[in-house]
């Protein structure tokens, strides 16, 4: 067996803290059936070839959190936010699993609990200081009309 | 894992495609099987340079290694039992030439089936193989397992098409079985024994295969019927007519109301649904075909057809069929798909047993059986919640009520076109006998002296097996 | 031999069924491949509880045994290298059983290919692999070699349709490999392991297969041209048009010479022939497929072409193909050796021409005349000669180095399409596949049988033997 065994995920009390997961999608992690018809176009998969950065990957990363055999890690974040929610894995499901929603809800309940990653801090400075995203000025938001 | 044995690793394939994360190994625990086990390190080779290294490494210290594709096995074959590293092929996925005039292919391992079809397509030729995870199935996963699919009775299962193999065997060396030409015989047909060798003996680098011409017309037939004797005699008429169909599906009672439901078409009362599929480059002789396998079924006496002229038409034909899975995965927890093959004469019978298994265990598992009417190769498909401890024991009871007293008895195989794997280890011992296990593991031997690919699965150990908790 | 080993024999198969007649041994001595051994003993079983018996007494004690069907075998594969057991499997060649709903047949080794063809025809069923010697050659031979025929390209060869064999090991155990289901990978694939294996592994005593329904119409189309290089094209174009042909032959300038005098037909001059035959159930569509052949084939510009519209024509543009052989053996001094070899179907032209140049290389001592399976790349190339005058002799082996090391192997082939290694292609098994693979094939050999009793010292698995 591993050495890696290892695999001491959360306790109960820490899981729970995971809600939107374990309220709403604990059933369906299991339901995956991990036929890959998700991963095979997945473009985060495509960009990083590793099966964690894939919608196969993600929704069984959530099945880790909810069955106690994962934790949190700079690692896992990074493959959960790299999901750019394009969909494509909730098209191609065959189960008719609401893949996307599933890795949204694991990324909400990370960030609520403090697990995101630097780029995140910087949009949310950005959003209290400009009132959005991108950094820009906000009265230059209409620039782009007066070029007619 | 030793640090120095990483680091080795890291040599040989760049830190890049070296991974310990848990994360990582989490998500390559488990395939489509029920089972689990955890590895030591994921490794992404690039060549078959860096496999060798790799098998010339895990030799040398004794390590196991489990090659693996986009893992949607369902027999647990993937699965690293005893820690140690997977060989993820992800990155092996070039095709690397087409000759036109000879009509051969050469792959890597990595490829995707539908990817590679997509290849052929302009050209007019196609892979026929063509299981039904074909949009995720790598072509090395489908050499391991010698996967076949709808297609299968007409243009055979993967080993069919494999006309030539490259592969590293433990300890580093490379070699090619087969020929680049169509025939060959002077080798022992290594190639064919590389083929649903599940990993077990070593690991393929490189597959040469033939294609086939892409049909132009397709001529589809559906049928109901009120019992499945009739069904059963249908199949066997139709096998009998002289043509060799493209499609011979069948649908039992409870996929057909599942699916039926599913995509909201009413469908009539039946005990299982027949779909006929002919297919070919000569418009009259499809035509003419579907025709002879109508006539067939015809004397079978089916409570009601549809004969699908138009392509809208055919493709409502095949909706149900292609909505079993599917339906039947929404309505429970666990959904796994077995595999088993009957002579086609005893599909009605098998049929009628295999429906009384749920009875036997409760009822705390249902089953929607569909499957490969023409070649006898039946998926009953088990629905219950992997969680509950006595729902999982009913199913495990369960698929040994099925291969025990309804495949076994009837001369039947535990597995048609999924593999053994974990999944069906304990099995096989009945199905080949002892003394061919012993040869089983003495050419096992030959080639993997230190039992480092893919060690202790259902091939060859039979029920020496190991079975992980789950 | 000992006597006491005699004793037992007739104690298994009985006294009738055991000779040690040096007429009887001779007889035994030779395939159709020049290369001769001597048994001591010549036994007839008559059930694989005898064969069971014999492999375990034989292996007790050592004693090599050579299964052998009808000795049509072109590579040397059955004789008795090393003395001792020849299985002679005449008597075991019931038809056990045809499931006609099934569509699956059982026999013993012992059926001749054609008997089985006979028996099946009534049903509208054939068993489709057709070597050349099908009127003589049996199943289990069949099996051994992994038979092909004219039509592999569409039918595919012998292993394409056995599903699972019964094999007496040595020692005398039962094995059955693979299912009575269609599609089964419950093992690794022991079936077609010993399809082919030449009798080195164990004793085939039962042999499961499918059939298939017999092709009710048939259509030919005959093409000459006066350049190789123009039948190749036209080879990769049928090839390329989407009809799998039932039949794609080729044959050469020497051999249709040589047929044509034999037959007395007038043949156009050319370089090379070509037939292609479409079959099926469907008049139509043979019909179709036939003049999707002619179409593909005629854009390589054949001088000359014929389309066999009768029963009568199409007789009449197969009386060549099937006069090759024949012609060839009677205008040869004394010896005509059939050789086989395979190259990606490109290069047969290329092939063809090499093939011609060799007399030349080797003092004019034999000739070739060259026909085969054009539409699989598996040629024929047929050597006269006299084996008894040793210059000449030696040319032909010469001339085998040539065509297998500097013709077929360089250009991807390989040293045996469907004849098998036997003695005749021993030692190019080697340069075909390299030392590692022989060395797995030994390996394996010795998994089935670690006293290498079963048709010991062969080419297969053992890659160099002087004969």
């Amino acid at each position: 067996m591993s050495e890696v065994k290892e695999f001491k995920g959360l306790s109960k009390e820490e899981i729970k803290k995971f809600e939107f997961l374990s309220d709403k999608y604990a059933d369906d992690t299991f339901k995956c059936i991990r036929c890959s018809y998700c991963q095979a176009k997945c473009p985060s998969w495509e960009e990083f070839g590793w099966v964690s950065h894939s919608a196969r990957g993600r929704i069984q990363t959530a099945r880790g959190i909810v069955e106690g055999k994962l934790r949190p890690s700079e690692y896992m974040l990074r493959a959960v936010f790299t999901c750019n929610m394009c969909d494509y894995c909730l098209l191609k499901c065959p189960a008719g699993l609401p893949t996307t929603d599933i890795i949204r809800a694991l990324k909400h309940d990370l960030a609520k609990q403090g697990y995101y990653v630097g780029v995140h801090k910087k949009l949310v400075e950005r959003i209290q200081k400009y009132g959005n995203p991108y950094g820009e000025d906000p009265a230059k938001r209409a620039d782009w009309m007066k070029e007619e | 894992m030793r640090e120095e044995i990483l680091r080795e690793l890291e040599k040989i394939v760049g830190e890049d495609d070296v991974s310990t994360d848990p994360v990582e190994i989490y998500v390559h625990s488990r395939d489509s099987a029920l089972f689990q086990g955890f590895a030591d390190v994921i490794v992404r080779p690039e060549s078959t340079e860096e496999v060798s290294q790799i098998l010339k490494l895990a030799n040398d210290y004794k390590i196991p290694v489990y090659p693996r594709g986009s893992g949607t096995s369902i027999c647990g074959g993937p699965i690293p039992v005893l820690g140690g590293i997977v060989l993820a092929m992800y990155k092996m996925n070039r095709i690397i030439e087409f000759d036109r005039e000879n009509l051969m292919v050469t792959v890597e391992p990595g490829v995707i089936c539908d990817d590679l079809n997509e290849f052929l397509a302009p050209y007019g030729y196609f892979f026929p193989p063509d299981p039904g995870s074909s949009n995720a199935a790598t072509i090395g996963g489908m050499v391991g397992h010698n996967a076949g699919g709808m297609l299968a009775l007409k243009y055979g299962t993967t080993k069919d098409w494999i006309q030539w193999l490259e592969v590293v065997l433990p300890g580093g060396k490379v070699i090619r079985t087969g020929s680049n030409t169509l025939k060959s015989v002077s080798d022992y047909d290594l190639t064919k024994l590389f083929c649903a060798s599940e990993g077990t003996l070593g690991v393929v680098t490189k597959i040469g295969m033939r294609v086939a011409p892409k049909p132009k017309y397709y001529r589809t037939v559906l049928f109901y019927f009120d019992d499945l004797r009739k069904a059963g005699n249908a199949i066997v008429n139709v096998r009998s007519s002289g043509v060799v169909p493209a499609a011979l599906e069948i649908i039992d009672r409870i996929s057909m109301k599942t699916a039926g439901e599913y995509t909201g078409m009413d469908l009539p009362e039946a005990e299982a649904m027949l779909i006929v599929q002919t297919d070919g480059l000569v418009e009259e002789q499809v035509q003419r075909e579907i025709e002879i396998c109508f006539e067939a079924a015809k004397k079978a006496e089916p409570i009601e057809w549809m004969m699908a002229e138009t392509e809208e038409e055919r493709n409502k034909a095949w909706a149900i069929r292609k909505a079993c899975f599917p339906a039947l995965a929404r309505k429970a927890i666990t959904t796994i798909i077995e595999d088993m093959c009957v002579p086609i004469t005893k599909i009605p019978d098998a049929l009628v047993e295999i429906q009384k298994i749920p009875e036997r265990v409760n009822n705390l598992v249902s089953i929607g059986t569909y499957g490969h009417a023409g070649d006898g190769n039946l998926h009953p498909t088990f629905l219950f919640d992997e969680r509950d401890p006595e729902e999982r024991e009913a199913f495990f009871k369960a698929t040994k009520i099925l291969y025990d007293e309804v495949v076994l008895p009837r001369g039947g195989s535990i597995t048609g076109e999924h593999g053994i794997g974990i999944a069906r280890s304990k099995y096989i011992p009945k199905q080949l006998g002892k003394e061919t296990i012993e040869l089983m593991k003495g050419i096992k031997k030959v080639f993997d002296p230190n039992n480092i690919m893919n060690p202790m699965k259902g091939k060859p150990y039979g029920d020496e097996a190991i079975i992980p908790e789950i």
